[in-house]
C-alpha cells in the first residue's frame, strides 16, 4: 500500500513533527560529532554507559506513565496485547533515544579511561624514550 | 490567488534550496520526471479534501497544464476532527486552518463557488460571474447538508435547548460539546439517528451514542439517562459484521434501537421528534437531541447534467462516475471524487485518499489518450471510537469485505491503538494527502 512507501512515511512524519524533526535531526548529529570526539578522546564508556542506562531508564519509565494522558486517554483504555506492546515499545524506543542521546556527553564529561592518554601525549612519551 | 500567493514563494523557494541539495527533491511540489507535458485547462470544482489533493497531484502529474481551483471557503475544516472536538477531547482550533496552505504551487484559486456546470459547453460559471472553459473537470463540492428536509430544523438551533449536530461545521461541534457537557450534569432522554441518505462518515452517528454513554457514564450520570439510536434502515451499519459489533456494544451500553424510524420533524418547543415508521408518524420527547440531515450533491451539481439520471444516486444528484474508474461515462472529460461522487459507499476522507490517486491517473490517462487501468474498490474507513481513549479501525470496500491497512490491528476489536491513530496519526495523513505526497 502506497501508505507504507518510504516517500509517504517521510511526508506523514515530516507532517507530524514539523520544525521539531529538523530539530531531533541537529540534535542527532551534534550526538554522533560528540562520539567522534569522545572516541579520539579515548573516553570513559563503562561507566558512561552505566549512567546513561539509569537515565535512559527514568525517562522510559516517565514516558510510560504520561504516554496515555498524551493521547487523550488513560491506563483504563490499554486492551490486550496489542495496546500494551505498543505502550512498551514506545516507552523502550524513548529510553533508548535518551540513553543514546546522553551517552557521548557523559563520556566526554567523566574524562579519560584510565591509563588512557592524549594522543598527542603518546607521541611525546614516545619520542622521549628514544 | 490572494490567499496561496501570501504562503507560496516561501514554501517554493525552501523547497528549491532542498531540491539543489538533491535532499527533498521527491517529496517537493516539483512535478516528477515522467509528468505529462500538456497545454490542457483543467478546472477542479470544490477546494475541500478532495479538490486540494487533486488539485496537489494532478500539478505534479502534469507539466504546463493550467490548473484552477474553484472554491470560495477560505477556512480549511478537517472534519474528521469534529468528533473529537464534539465529545471535548480536542479543542475547535485543531480542526481549522487555511485553504491557502493546501493550494499546490501553480494552481490558481479562484475564491467563488461553482454556480453552474455545462458540461455540453465544457464550461463552469462561478458564483464572481467568471466563467471557466476546461478541457477536463474534477468535481469535488462534497455535500450539503439538507436541514430544511426536517421540519422545524433549523442550524441556528444547534447549541439550544437540547440540539446538537457533528456535522454543522466547527461550531457545530463545539456547540454539541456544550450541549452534551450540559447534559452529562442533568441527564435526560438523548435522541441519535442517522438520514435515510447517503452521507458522509456514516460511523460518526454511530459515534456520538456511545460516546455519549462513555461521557455520561464519567459523569456518574448514566443512571439518570437513556438513550435511543434510530435508523431508517434495517441495520445499525451497513457493513454486516460491523453491524453485528455495534449491536453487541449497544447492548452492553444499554443503548436503545429502532430501525425503520426515519426524523422528519422536530418540536424544539416540546421537544419533541417526529419519526416515520411502517406503523405511522411516532413522537419521541427528548432532552437531547443529535441531528444528523439528510445530505445530497450541491445545488449546482444536482442541477446539472452531470447527476445521475436515475437509479440510486439520481435523488439527491450525486454525479455519475464509473464506480471503479471514477471517470463520468456521458462526459469522458469528467470526473468526480468525494463525497459527491456518485458511488456505492466511499464518503469518509480515507476514501478520498484511495479515490485520488485513481481519478488523477485516469485523468492523466485520458489526456494522453492512452488506457485507464487505475480503479478504485470502494475503500471506505471509520475509526468507529467506542469511548474517549477506544476505538475500532474500521476499513471495508464496496462489497463490505473488510480491508484492515495494518493486518495485526483486528477491525472489530476496540482498542487503544486505533485510537492514538485517530488522535495523533490521521490528521498528519491528512495533510500529507492535501500536499499531494500520498
Ligand atoms: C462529523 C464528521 C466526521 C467524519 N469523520 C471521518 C472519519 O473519521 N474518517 C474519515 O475518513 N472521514 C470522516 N469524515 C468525512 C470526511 O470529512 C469527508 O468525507 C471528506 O471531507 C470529503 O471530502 P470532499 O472534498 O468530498 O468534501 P469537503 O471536504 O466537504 O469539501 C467540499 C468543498 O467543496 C465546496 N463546495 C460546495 N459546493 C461548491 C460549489 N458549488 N462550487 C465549488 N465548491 C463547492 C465546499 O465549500 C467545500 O470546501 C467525517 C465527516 C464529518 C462531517
Amino acid at each position: 500500500m502506497e501508505l507504507f512507501a518510504p516517500r509517504a512515511l517521510a511526508a506523514i512524519t515530516g507532517e507530524m513533527f514539523g520544525a521539531l524533526l529538523w530539530v531531533a535531526a541537529m540534535v542527532a548529529l551534534v550526538d554522533l560529532a560528540l562520539v567522534l570526539l569522545a572516541l579520539r578522546r579515548g573516553a570513559q564508556w563503562g561507566a558512561a554507559a552505566r549512567i546513561a542506562a539509569g537515565f535512559g531508564a527514568l525517562v522510559a519509565l516517565g514516558v510510560l506513565v504520561a504516554l496515555p494522558g498524551f493521547t487523550n486517554a488513560g491506563f483504563r483504555d490499554l486492551a490486550g496485547a496489542l495496546d500494551w506492546l505498543t505502550w512498551a515499545a514506545v516507552g523502550l524506543g524513548a529510553g533508548v533515544a535518551a540513553a543514546l542521546g546522553v551517552l557521548p556527553l557523559l563520556a566526554l564529561a567523566l574524562g579519560r579511561r584510565s591509563g588512557a592518554a592524549a594522543p598527542a601525549l603518546q607521541r611525546g612519551a614516545a619520542s622521549s624514550l628514544r | 490567488m490572494p490567499g496561496s500567493a501570501l504562503s507560496h514563494p516561501r514554501r517554493r523557494d525552501l523547497l528549491r534550496v532542498a531540491a539543489a541539495a538533491g535532499v527533498v527533491a521527491p517529496l517537493a511540489g516539483a512535478p516528477r520526471a515522467q509528468a505529462l507535458r500538456t497545454r490542457a485547462r483543467i478546472v477542479i470544482a470544490g477546494a475541500g479534501a478532495a479538490g486540494l489533493t487533486m488539485a496537489s497531484k494532478l500539478s505534479r502529474m502534469l507539466d504546463g497544464a493550467r490548473i484552477t481551483l474553484i472554491g470560495a471557503r477560505a477556512a480549511h475544516w478537517y472534519q474528521p476532527g469534529f468528533t473529537m472536538v464534539a465529545s471535548g477531547v480536542w479543542p475547535v482550533g485543531k480542526v481549522v486552518s487555511e485553504t491557502a496552505t493546501y493550494v499546490a504551487p501553480g494552481v490558481t484559486w479562484v475564491r467563488a463557488d461553482v454556480a453552474a456546470f455545462e458540461p455540453e459547453a465544457k464550461r463552469v460559471v462561478a458564483t464572481d460571474g467568471s466563467s471557466h472553459d476546461y478541457d477536463a473537470l474534477v468535481v469535488a463540492t462534497g455535500c450539503t447538508l439538507e436541514w430544511s428536509r426536517i421540519e422545524g430544523m433549523d442550524p441556528a438551533l444547534i447549541g439550544r435547548d437540547g440540539i446538537a449536530s457533528v456535522y454543522a461545521g466547527p461550531e457545530g461541534a463545539e456547540a454539541t460539546w456544550r450541549v452534551l457537557r450540559r447534559f452529562m450534569e442533568t441527564g435526560g432522554v438523548a435522541v441519535h439517528g442517522r438520514p435515510p441518505t447517503e452521507m458522509k462518515c456514516a460511523g460518526a452517528p454511530l459515534k456520538g451514542a456511545m460516546l455519549w454513554d462513555a461521557r455520561a457514564r464519567e459523569a456518574g450520570t448514566r443512571g439518570r439517562a437513556e438513550i435511543h439510536y434510530f435508523t431508517p434502515f434495517r441495520n445499525l451499519f451497513a457493513v454486516a459484521p460491523v453491524h453485528a459489533k455495534v449491536l453487541e456494544l449497544f447492548s452492553a451500553r444499554d443503548i436503545a434501537f429502532a430501525y425503520e424510524h426515519t426524523l422528519t420533524a422536530i418540536d424544539p418547543g416540546t421537544k419533541t421528534a417526529t419519526f416515520r415508521t411502517p406503523d405511522g408518524p411516532k413522537a419521541v420527547r427528548y432532552d437531547y437531541l443529535h441531528v444528523v440531515p439528510p445530505m445530497a450533491a450541491p445545488k449546482a451539481v444536482r442541477e446539472s447534467a452531470l447527476a445521475w439520471q436515475s437509479g440510486p444516486f439520481a435523488e439527491d444528484g450525486w454525479v455519475e462516475v464509473n464506480r471503479d474508474t471514477l471517470q463520468h461515462p456521458r462526459f469522458p472529460e469528467v470526473f468526480a471524487v468525494g463525497d459527491v461522487a456518485g458511488v456505492p459507499r466511499g464518503k469518509t476522507a480515507a476514501s478520498v485518499k484511495t479515490q485520488a490517486p485513481v481519478a488523477a491517473a485516469n485523468l492523466v490517462a485520458f489526456l494522453a489518450g492512452s488506457g485507464m487501468d487505475a480503479t478504485y474498490n470502494g475503500y471506505t474507513s471509520c475509526p468507529l471510537i467506542t469511548q474517549p481513549g477506544r476505538a475500532m479501525l474500521v476499513e471495508f470496500d464496496y462489497e463490505g469485505r473488510l480491508t484492515p491497512t495494518f493486518p495485526f490491528i483486528d477491525p472489530l476489536t476496540e482498542h487503544w491503538v486505533p485510537w492514538v491513530m485517530k488522535d495523533k496519526l490521521l490528521g498528519p495523513i491528512y495533510r500529507a494527502m492535501l500536499h499531494g505526497q500520498i
